[in-house]
């Protein structure tokens, strides 16, 4: 055991039901005790099959699950001194609510006045203090999820699992959970790990939050460091508000984007490749003549606190926050302090997918062949009689030969015609950059290709991929 | 013309009357008079003290209360199994097993008959056990059906949270799962027991001779003693009235749990 004070590490935990798609890959993760740990991400990101592993009802497909150190991945949960809040309480209904907290107490053989005094303590913990004797069907929705809370907390587990247990309470009630589940964490010292879709659950209760997408760990950290640095666009988009944009380091180790060269806290080589992301608070509305770049107001609308202004900068769009009103058309300046913009480098592992040449020239990707010029890549060398030759005049046997290739997002486009483009599959990703969107698509054989469009599509539209064969670029392996 | 909903309910005011409601006061009229035509309650007194008759009223309760235990106790794991077992089409499981029921069951029973004999040589050796056998294969859809539709709208995670709570499998079963479908169970158990209480034709074809209450009535219809077949009939409808108020209670006492009037 690494840390003395780990509760739980997930080792390499994978999770596959159908042995082909993972809904969880390698993931790593170490909880220390006490902590309260949020799992966020959208729907289907694989949080709750993680809470489920944890808590025993299912079996990873492959990796650990170390509790003290030692492997639980296949106790089956009334073993595991772990205990859950379902999402839908899962009260039982055939039980007064003095019989659902008990029950677990009266399977580890307690004796009648023990138990009496924990499931008294234990409605003390969630404020319904005699309600011993009522039925379940009597409660309020949100008195149920404390009844559900009190049973699971009445045995004293080692760790609690919580699946999004305040998705079906009204908005007012949520909010006021929210701060007694805090409290109850505080009070009773047990290591929370709750799930959740709501960014701001997440960053109002945890201590610890791992945000998730497509089954992977995209950051962990406190809420302050997942807010203020997200380690890519994504966390970005899905925390709060963002203005992301692709933008290069100069020579003088600024950050340019949007044609404008802004002062930035964070270096990466001249030349390197970044995206660039902005909170709308940290874009400041200035007098035309104070900005670092000027814009017309394109919309400006009453958010309670605040308004919400969009500012056109040529074609690039910036969200803002103001105050006041700022009637659209105005012609505003834009400034944005340094520390109000984080730079990430662009990932360059996007869209490099490797091929084989087969014994008619033409490159066999995973979700298609494509017939090029070899000469393109093969330095020098030349085709004569449908042989290739190399500068030297030897044939070139390309059989077998691997072929990197890869093509600029910017590059691509969208279609809604499948056979259009070299590859069809679903969208599912779509962030915006002030002048286009970014879009994820994920191929048949679960291979992903970044096109960037300037239309607007929707997550799952099913497009193809549409490449200029030139945009292309073909590396020998 | 306009159908408001007293009119739409003239068929059905007619039907009720021609086949529900003369029958049965024909069959009391013929219950309490005797051969005269006078009221009488000899008939009833000869039954009820008549080690005879009693004794097949007794044989016939027993029947059914094995038949019904024996569907219950095959049905229950196959239902639970077809419900909440890893079966993508669990619903055309269900389909196989009720399928018999599109057999007529003339043709079942004769066709179990001929097996049987082939089993046991004489089917008299075993008329108890022929007779529950066949009535079991005859009632099981019976049993099933709402044993399947019971368990299948069971919350899992309840299931999950006892589980996790400590709960070994058996305990769970025991403790959560059985009482959730107790619903199922009792109609069940309504819908078996019944006609496994009156049902002669399975027991007539299986072994001939084996008389229960539901063969009594036959024998004196067919012997054209309408007081006494009557009588019998009349007796059946007070026990099966008894026992379906019983299971109704029972049904009504376990909803009003899970509303939880308990304060």
């Amino acid at each position: 055991m690494k840390d003395k004070d780990t509760i739980i590490e997930l080792r390499g935990l994978s999770k596959s039901y159908d042995k082909e798609t993972m809904v969880i890959e390698n993931l790593n993760l170490e909880i220390k005790k006490g902590e309260f740990v949020t799992l966020l991400g959208p729907s289907g990101c694989g949080k709750t099959t993680i809470l489920r592993m944890i808590g025993g009802f299912e079996t990873p497909t492959a990796g650990e699950i170390l509790l003290h150190g030692e492997d639980i991945s296949t106790l089956p949960p009334n073993k595991r001194p772990i205990n859950t809040v379902f999402q839908k309480y899962a009260l039982f209904p055939s039980m007064n609510i003095y019989a659902n907290i008990a029950f677990g107490l009266k399977l580890k053989k307690l004796d009648k006045t023990a138990i009496d005094e924990k499931v008294k303590h234990a409605l003390e913990i969630v404020d319904l203090e005699g309600f011993e004797k009522r039925g379940i069907s009597t409660l309020s929705g949100g008195q149920q999820q404390r009844i559900a809370i009190a049973r699971a907390i009445v045995n004293e587990p080692d760790i609690l699992l919580l699946d999004e247990p305040l998705g079906a309470l009204d908005y007012k009630m949520r909010k006021e959970m929210q701060l007694e589940l805090k409290e109850m964490h505080k009070e009773l010292g047990i290591t929370f790990i709750f799930v959740t879709h709501d960014q701001e659950e997440a960053l109002t209760m945890s201590d610890k939050i791992v945000v998730m997408a497509d089954g992977k760990i995209q950051q962990v950290g406190t809420p302050e460091e997942i807010y203020d640095t997200p380690s890519n666009i994504f966390v970005a988009d899905f925390i709060g508000e963002s203005n992301i944009f692709n933008g290069t380091m100069t020579e003088s180790g600024k950050v340019k984007f949007c044609d404008t060269e802004f002062e930035c806290v964070d270096f990466y080589p001249p030349g390197t490749k970044i995206e660039a992301m902005v909170r709308p608070e940290n874009v400041h509305i200035v007098k035309p003549s104070k900005g670092m770049l000027t814009g017309k107001v394109s919309s400006s609308i009453f958010k309670g606190i605040y308004y919400e202004i969009l500012v056109m900068h040529g074609k690039n769009e910036f969200t803002a926050q103001s105050q006041k009103e700022i009637a659209a058309g105005t012609e505003v300046g834009i400034s944005i302090e340094p520390d109000g913009i984080h730079v990430v480098p662009y990932n360059i592992h996007k869209n490099h997918y490797t091929g084989v040449v087969d014994d008619d020239m033409r490159i066999r990707f995973v979700d298609f062949s494509i017939k090029i010029d070899l000469t393109r890549v093969f330095a020098g060398s030349y085709i004569k009689d449908g042989e290739l030759y190399g500068k030297n005049g030897v044939a070139i046997n390309t059989e077998g030969k691997k072929i990197d290739a890869y093509f600029d997002p910017e590059r691509a486009d969208l279609s809604d015609v499948p056979d259009e483009g070299i590859v069809a599959g679903h969208i599912i990703s779509i962030i915006y950059k002030g002048d286009h969107y970014s879009y994820i698509v994920r191929s048949r054989n679960e291979i992903d290709y970044y096109a960037d469009d300037d239309w607007l599509w929707n997550i799952g539209d099913y497009v193809s991929v549409i490449i200029p064969e030139e945009s292309i670029e073909y590396t020998l392996i | 013309m306009k159908f408001t909903k007293s009119k739409l309910s003239i068929p059905y005011i007619i039907y009720m009357v021609i086949f529900v409601v003369l029958p049965l006061l024909v069959v009391c009229y013929y219950a309490f008079t005797g051969d005269d035509g006078s009221f009488t309650l000899d008939n009833f007194k000869s039954f009820l003290f008549n080690s005879k008759t009693m004794g097949t009223l007794v044989y016939s309760v027993i029947i059914a209360v094995v038949t019904t235990l024996a569907c219950l106790i095959l049905a229950y794991p196959t239902a639970y199994i077809l419900a909440r077992g890893p079966f993508r089409r669990s619903d055309v499981l269900l389909v196989i097993f009720v399928l018999p029921m599109w057999i007529n069951f003339t043709l079942r029973i004769t066709a179990l008959k001929e097996i049987l004999s082939a089993i046991e040589g004489n089917l008299a050796f075993h008329p108890f056990f022929n007779s529950v056998l066949g009535m079991t294969y005859d009632f099981m859809p019976f049993m099933i059906m709402p044993l399947y539709s019971s368990l299948s709208k069971l919350d899992g995670q309840v299931i999950e949270a006892a589980a996790d709570l400590g709960a070994k499998p058996w305990q769970t079963m025991l403790r959560i799962v059985i009482p959730m479908s107790m619903p199922g169970i009792i109609s069940g158990v309504t819908m078996v027991f019944l006609p496994a209480m009156t049902n002669y034709v399975v027991l007539d074809m299986v072994y001939n001779s084996t008389f229960i209450m539901g063969s009594l009535i036959g024998s004196y219809f067919s012997s054209y003693d309408w007081h006494n077949g009557s009588m019998i009939s009349v007796i059946l409808l007070v026990l099966i009235f008894v026992i379906s108020a019983f299971s109704n209670k029972l049904s009504r006492e376990q909803l009003n749990r899970r509303e939880g009037a308990g304060l």
